[in-house]
């Protein structure tokens, strides 16, 4: 009989940074001859991604087997964990703080606030915490647990070398500068500094556009407040995109001149990285686990106002040398990101737990 | 710019190279009347502060009344900084000033339609807070019955 090591998420969606790392995980633990298998709550399992999933109610793992969650918000999929007989193996994701969706979405503020409450209890009730940076890890550790292992975020860039959507392309011509966003939005990400930011880069630039590109389905009444935002500044180029498609995304990146992020709370941001792969200058503000996702690329700034972000977006996309060295640090950093061994990163940390055949 | 600001390029601390840059940019538009802060009360940002999804839907009915309506004022059609741009920047003005009659025309229908809208949706609104209002009192006066009956 082979071993085994399952894994049970929360959600499993398309360009979802968790869902592609469980998928990693599988292909590195199958192509070791274990058998494994991905357990998704079926409400949240978005029907591209069905048949490469089962149901919660679809796991019957035994005390031999090793069971992976990956936690970052209160699910049944975190109960199906907690109540499993295999070893366990917990990887933090990071849990937003309640406080920025109260308003915004209660049920998912008190979703957060559980998850954290019963994180310390989680994670010494496993045999291994594994934390996707270093910054989660210290969110961990402060919190009690002390043998915490650091396994950053996957990235793979075959997503981005889709080919080119001609739609988006034909949308995003007229020589405009471009400056990107790509991720979730949610409170934390605090797309109404970049807004404003943009409003006064575009008194700097009259010839630009912000492109948002996420799902407005994240948070309804977060995405009311940045339309009416752009109403109030007045900004009929800020452009929401909603969610893109597999080669809508390349395309977003390869017609960008800055690619920009004012989340005010990230365990890692793997857009960065993205952005970084597509030779798009990077702005970013120092929050959380940006710093090491950039590791020493890419523009970061901390304390500046809206007025200031927009000099700084202009200083980046019209100063030639600061272009150039921008981009020469991030390309140091797309190799060393390319050349992780990730395989042996995995059995370096889980080695230990490796199921019994 | 205070201390407390600083900006990373590829890695090495920078605000010292660059913060004059920065700044001196940022104050070429800090001034700019169309980005004014509005008084926080009619902010899209007086959403952010809600304590509840309750408070959230006030707030939102007291901003969407505040900024139902459109104008057509204030509209400077944007110019490249050349001089083929200023030209070309004053034709474009002199198109819109000649429109204008027909732009306020719409304007006003649209602000019509906005207010009726505006309209259905409050009275929408205090219907079903009425009819929750109403609802939690039947519940509350069968509860107590409930638990009268019991004690008997």
């Amino acid at each position: 009989m082979r071993g085994r090591v399952d894994q049970v998420l929360a959600g499993f969606a398309d360009g979802d940074a968790i869902s592609h790392e469980a998928l990693v995980l599988q292909g590195i633990f199958r192509k070791r001859g274990w058998v494994s298998r991905i357990f998704v709550d079926g409400r949240h399992c978005s029907p591209s991604m069905r048949d490469q999933c089962e149901g919660l109610e679809a796991y019957d793992g035994g005390e031999g087997d090793v069971l992976i969650h990956h936690y970052s918000i209160q699910s049944p999929a975190l109960d199906r964990f907690v109540g499993a007989a295999a070893r366990k193996v917990l990887i933090y994701h990071n849990i937003t703080p309640a406080e920025f969706f109260r308003g915004f979405d209660d049920g998912l503020a008190e979703a957060l606030a559980g998850a954290r409450r019963r994180l310390p209890e989680i994670g010494k009730a496993c045999d291994a915490v594994i934390a996707v940076s270093e910054f989660n890890a210290s969110e961990l550790r402060g919190l009690g647990l002390e043998k915490v292992s650091v396994l950053p975020l996957f990235f793979s860039p075959q997503a981005l070398d889709a080919p080119s959507d001609p739609e988006v392309a034909k949308r995003l011509g007229g020589g405009l500068t471009t400056l990107l966003y790509v991720g979730r939005l949610a409170p934390n990400k605090k797309v109404e500094d970049l807004i404003e930011g943009y409003g006064y880069y575009s008194r700097l630039n009259p010839y630009s556009r912000l492109v948002i590109v996420g799902s407005e389905r994240s948070c309804p009444r977060y995405f009311s407040m940045l339309k009416m935002l752009t109403g109030d500044l007045d900004l009929p180029n800020v452009c929401f995109e909603g969610f893109a498609s597999p080669g809508g995304l390349p395309t977003y990146y390869s017609r960008a001149d800055v690619f920009l992020t004012t989340s005010e709370h990230e365990g890692y941001c793997l857009p960065l990285l993205e952005a970084m792969y597509k030779k798009v200058p990077v702005i970013a503000r120092k929050v959380g686990g940006i710093p090491e996702a950039l590791d020493g690329a890419g523009v970061m700034y901390e304390g500046l106002d809206a007025p200031e972000l927009g000099g700084l977006i202009d200083l980046v996309v019209s100063d030639k040398t600061i272009r150039g060295r921008v981009l020469e640090s991030q390309d140091r950093r797309m190799r060393a990101v390319l050349n992780r061994d990730l395989e042996g990163e995995v059995m370096t940390i889980l080695g230990g737990l490796a199921p019994s055949c | 710019m205070s201390s407390s600001k600083q900006v990373w390029i590829a890695g090495g601390e920078a605000f010292a190279d660059v913060g004059g840059e920065v700044s001196a940019r940022a104050d070429r538009v800090r001034g700019d009347e169309r980005l004014k802060p509005l008084p926080p009360e009619l902010h899209a940002r007086y959403l952010a502060g809600s304590q509840d999804e309750g408070e959230y839907a006030r707030r939102l009915f007291e901003l969407v009344r505040r900024k139902a309506h459109v104008d057509t004022l204030g509209f400077e059609p944007p110019h490249r900084n050349s001089w083929l741009g200023r030209i070309l920047g004053r034709l474009r003005g002199v198109v819109w000033r000649g429109l204008r009659y027909q732009h306020e025309r719409m304007a006003f229908r649209q602000n019509l339609v906005n207010s009726h809208l505006l309209g259905v949706i409050e009275a929408n609104h205090a219907a079903l807070v009425k009819e929750v209002a109403e609802l939690r009192a039947k519940v509350s006066q069968r509860e107590g019955d409930a638990k009268e009956g019991a004690s008997r």
